[in-house]
């Protein structure tokens, strides 16, 4: 039944030339959000090269010196390659943060995090910004990536094609007719909406596919996404599938199926977007402002005991080897205790990240848009997921600049130039993108099929009583 | 005539289940999204002006500095929110939040609390903007789409002829009531502001009534004409969801990224990277062997007619400071000019198609009326600019000329404490309405001819009715 439907569907397609333009229409959408999405990455990967040939030059620049015997540049006395500092300046390391397989499907994410930092021992991920200039006024009107092509054009395909299933036959007094020709009523609607989910997930995968394809992604992430729009597809199809079941004519099921549209894709995300604004209401930042830039002269003030016991508790590689006396090795303890105070800033900060990460759980279980949207930007490492594990790898590797500057600090000795390799090496060059966390999202999706199907067969019962 | 007609579609509405239930669901989210948005911003304002109270504490609390270490201690200015942020928020959520301002460099707005939430970011909050701009909308096409088709498809429309009533009279009725619907939601939205608003500024308030007012009489306009024209009441459901879904959510985001793909931006690296480019070519403060420095040194020298630093009555590393602050300042206002007109074009270029959507019209105008739009925007960094010179001027001046020579011939500086507490916190005086509106004129300019298009094709329906005929 669901092939004669499947056939019934794409002649009602071909005769409707409305309904026909709508296919090629987010299909065409479609590719050109992801021709975008792939010149964005693009220019990401152009930051990410800009870093690194700063990095070169920076470093060929020192081993220059190296070679030639001398301390620095010629007109800066001041700068010495034989001390820590200056070798840790030099080691001009850049960390980049590599774009995930699927980066290009969230472009229009509102995430703008830093793609490449520069590392040294004072480098402060937090402060850090993306590489992108964004207009406000365009990042404002949502953005319009395959995510929101996928997320918000996919369900009115759905309904612009499904529409008038089981309206038009009631309304037309054809099922009568169904009835007596193929045994069950139900059974044809259900085929033709599962008809019209079929051709909804051949847009949807096909827009995959291309996305796998000029992304050059792996098979998994390929294989991801594509469950993900299925089960996604499979909502849209259920929800018809119940409309469709109760629905008196077409216009009734027009209302309804757009009513649902307007629920599940405006109305309960605006009321997620109102939360988090609530939630950012109160944080001006004063931890990452005011406070991170007085921790300096807080920490100058602390007591000597305090400072060391803090600095050990940071970097237990170090106790032990402080100077003699140990008030000597003052100014680089003072130092080190920035990367303690980073670290609780950044501590601080997770837990505000996690009360955020919360809510959009939350919201993702009270609409499966919500939900897919998610998962969609775990997958394309855009979400503010990506970016912390991003600032987390920047603070490690800057604790183990600072660590290094300061045991060559108290130590005394001169530095050459394989301290200085072994600080370039020690610098991890590149993040990749954590790993997508995906398979709730689609629980929640399925979980939301299942729903629908069973309230949807309790409400079409008692409304044919 | 057109009183009885009016009357009677409300009576309609109202017994009607579903208008009752569409009506009601209207008023409760304008009356949710006034008392939430209020609560919200009540809270941001309290912990906007605890930040501003704690910056300003670590300012004057600050003792032993020269002028010059405090001008790398720098100030942090935290934006404010517009005069009716309220009722539109606008761009708060994506532009950062505070401003570190300091000696040497001018640095952007910085932290957006909201991007943790990013993936919901794509939708619009749920305010009193998004109520009057995206659902009151709604509220008027599922309580209008039938206000005309029903009645041709129940045969009363024939009736209707029979006895008299005049198309456009029966047209005008349906609409106004439809609009009185919107503008009821509206005067709802607004009063609630007026009632949770510890400020109000009346004066943008009633010009952003007016706004929603022509807005929601357009958007009546064209339901009871979709409705009039189209055969079945569902066909004009179909059509008339299938705009606002255009109009409300497709059409914005594809406005912004054909302003994005028409004039796009430079990348941030090219942009800090021309600018400092250009700084070099100025003198470099810190470094003692530049030639401009040494040139400004020697004219220094020859004006106090003496033959070496040591021996000048002002300390000459402020003047170099100050020097350098002003070429910065050069390289800033071409560099940043420059972003600011690319912006400006990217925003004008989107603006066009506020004539082929009237909703993202009334957004944009929303929000210069609010002053959270984009020329707020930029007008407050240019604002914050001016601050950081001022500031950094003034610690310039004082590091050169708060110095004295004692009887041994060394300088001593004769700053105080007072000197720093005298620095004033950073106010923000938002943009004038009249200014913000001089900057609109695209979008008043769609907005008009659309609310003349929506009432011309009134008549043009009216006539279509008229020539219809009883049979």
């Amino acid at each position: 039944m669901i092939r004669t439907a499947l056939v019934l569907e794409l002649r009602n397609l071909l005769r409707s030339p409305l309904r026909l333009l709508v296919v090629p229409l987010v299909l065409v959408i479609g590719v050109f959000v992801l021709v975008q999405g792939q010149q964005d990455v693009d220019r990401w990967q152009d930051a990410i090269d800009t870093g690194q040939l700063a990095q070169e030059e920076s470093i060929a620049e020192a081993l220059g010196y190296f070679a030639d015997g001398e301390k620095g540049p010629p007109d800066r006395s001041w700068v010495d390659l034989g001390q820590a500092h200056w070798q840790d300046m030099y080691a001009a390391t850049r960390i980049a943060r590599m774009p995930a397989p699927l980066s290009s499907i969230a472009f229009a994410s509102a995430e703008s995090g830093a793609v490449t930092v520069r590392v040294n021992r004072f480098a402060d991920p937090l402060l850090e910004q993306g590489n992108k200039i964004e207009n406000p006024a365009l990042v404002a009107a949502g953005g319009l990536d395959l995510v929101t092509v996928l997320a918000l054009l996919l369900p009115l395909l759905v309904l612009a094609l499904g529409v008038e299933v089981g309206g038009y036959e009631r309304s037309a007094g054809v099922l009568p007719l169904v009835r007596v020709q193929s045994g069950g009523d139900r059974t044809w609607i259900w085929a033709r909406c599962i008809a019209v989910g079929a051709i909804a997930a051949t847009v949807g995968l096909l827009l995959c596919f291309v996305a796998v394809l000029t992304a050059g992604a792996d098979l998994g992430s390929g294989l991801t996404l594509t469950l993900l729009v299925l089960a996604y597809v499979a909502f849209w199809t259920a929800l018809l599938g119940v409309v469709a079941q109760v629905s008196r004519n077409p216009s009734h099921g027009a209302v309804a199926l757009g009513a649902a549209w307007i629920v599940f894709c405006v109305l309960i995300p605006s009321i997620g977007v109102e939360r988090s604004a609530a939630l950012a209401a109160s944080d001006f930042a004063l931890d990452l402002t005011v406070d991170a830039r007085d921790a300096g002269s807080a920490i100058s003030k602390m007591d000597e005991d305090d400072l060391f016991a803090g600095l050990f508790a940071r970097f237990p590689e170090l106790k032990g080897k402080e100077p003699t006396p140990r008030m000597s090795g003052r100014r680089a303890a003072n130092e080190g205790m920035r990367i303690a105070v980073l670290d609780a800033r950044m501590q601080r900060r997770e837990g505000r990240g996690d009360a955020f990460a919360q809510l959009v759980s939350k919201m993702s279980l009270a609409t499966p848009t919500l939900a897919f949207t998610n998962a969609l930007e775990q997958l394309a490492g855009r979400g503010p997921a990506a970016a912390r594990e991003f600032n987390k790898a920047v603070a490690e590797a800057a604790g183990v600049r600072m660590e290094h500057a300061i045991a060559a600090s108290w130590s005394g000795d001169p530095q050459d130039q394989d301290d200085f390799s072994d600080l370039v090496h020690s610098t991890p060059t590149r993040i990749q993108p954590p790993t997508p966390i995906w398979r709730g999202s689609l629980a929640i999706l399925l979980a939301w099929v299942l729903l629908i199907l069973g309230g949807g067969a309790v409400f079409a019962r008692r409304f044919r009583s | 005539m057109i009183r009885t007609l009016f009357l009677n579609e409300w009576r309609a509405l109202l017994r009607d289940g579903r208008g009752a239930v569409v009506l009601a669901v209207g008023v409760v989210l304008a009356l949710i999204s006034s008392w939430t948005s209020a609560s919200t911003h009540a809270r941001q304002d309290f912990a906007r002006n605890a930040a501003t109270d704690a910056a300003r504490g670590a300012w004057d609390e600050r003792t032993g500095d020269s002028p010059h270490s405090r001008a790398h201690y720098g100030d942090y200015v935290f934006r404010p929110s517009g005069p009716l942020a309220k009722l539109d928020s606008g761009l708060e959520a994506v532009t950062g939040r505070v401003i570190y301002t300091e000696g040497h460099r001018q640095n952007s707005a910085v932290h957006k609390p909201q991007q943790e939430a990013a993936s919901l970011l794509r939708y619009d909050r749920l305010e009193p903007s998004t109520v009057l701009q995206l659902l009151a909308p709604l509220v008027l096409v599922l309580a209008g789409f039938g206000v005309v088709s029903s009645e041709r498809e129940s045969g009363r429309l024939k009736l209707l002829w029979l006895q008299g009533v005049q198309p456009m009279a029966l047209i005008m009725a349906k609409t106004f009531a439809l609009w009185t619907l919107g503008a009821a939601l509206c005067l709802l939205v607004v009063g609630a502001h007026l009632v949770f608003a510890e400020e109000i500024d009346l004066g943008r308030t009633v010009v952003f009534l007016a706004l929603h007012f022509t807005t929601l009489w357009v958007v009546a306009a064209v339901v009871a004409a979709v409705s009039a024209w189209s055969r079945r009441p569902g066909t004009a459901a179909t059509i008339l969801l299938s705009c606002w879904v255009l109009g409300g959510i497709v059409m914005p985001r594809l406005a912004a990224m054909a302003a994005t793909v028409a004039e796009p931006l430079p990348g941030r690296d090219a942009f800090q990277a021309a600018m400092e480019g250009d700084r070099e070519q100025g003198m470099d403060g810190h470094n003692p062997r530049d030639q401009r420095r040494m040139d400004l040194e020697q004219q220094v020298l020859d004006e106090y007619g003496v033959s070496s630093r040591s021996e000048l009555p002002v300390n000459l590393g402020g003047l170099i400071m100050q020097a350098d602050e002003e070429y910065g300042a050069q390289v800033w206002d071409k560099h940043f000019g420059e972003l600011e007109e690319h912006l400006q074009r990217q925003y004008s270029f989107a603006g066009f198609f506020s004539f082929l959507n009237p909703l993202q019209a009334t957004d944009r105008l929303s929000m210069a009326v609010a002053g959270t739009g984009l020329t707020s925007h930029l007008d407050f960094l240019r604002e914050t600019e001016d601050f950081r010179r001022e500031m950094v001027r003034k610690l310039n001046e004082e590091d050169a000329f708060g110095v004295h020579l004692d009887a041994n011939g060394k300088r001593r500086r004769t700053t105080t404490q007072d000197f720093y507490t005298g620095f004033e916190a950073f106010h923000y005086e938002p943009l004038s309405l009249g200014a913000q509106l001089s900057r609109a004129k695209t979008d008043i300019a769609a907005l008009i001819f659309w609310l003349v298009g929506a009432t011309a094709i009134l008549g043009m329906t009216a006539r279509r009715l008229h020539r219809g005929g009883v049979l």
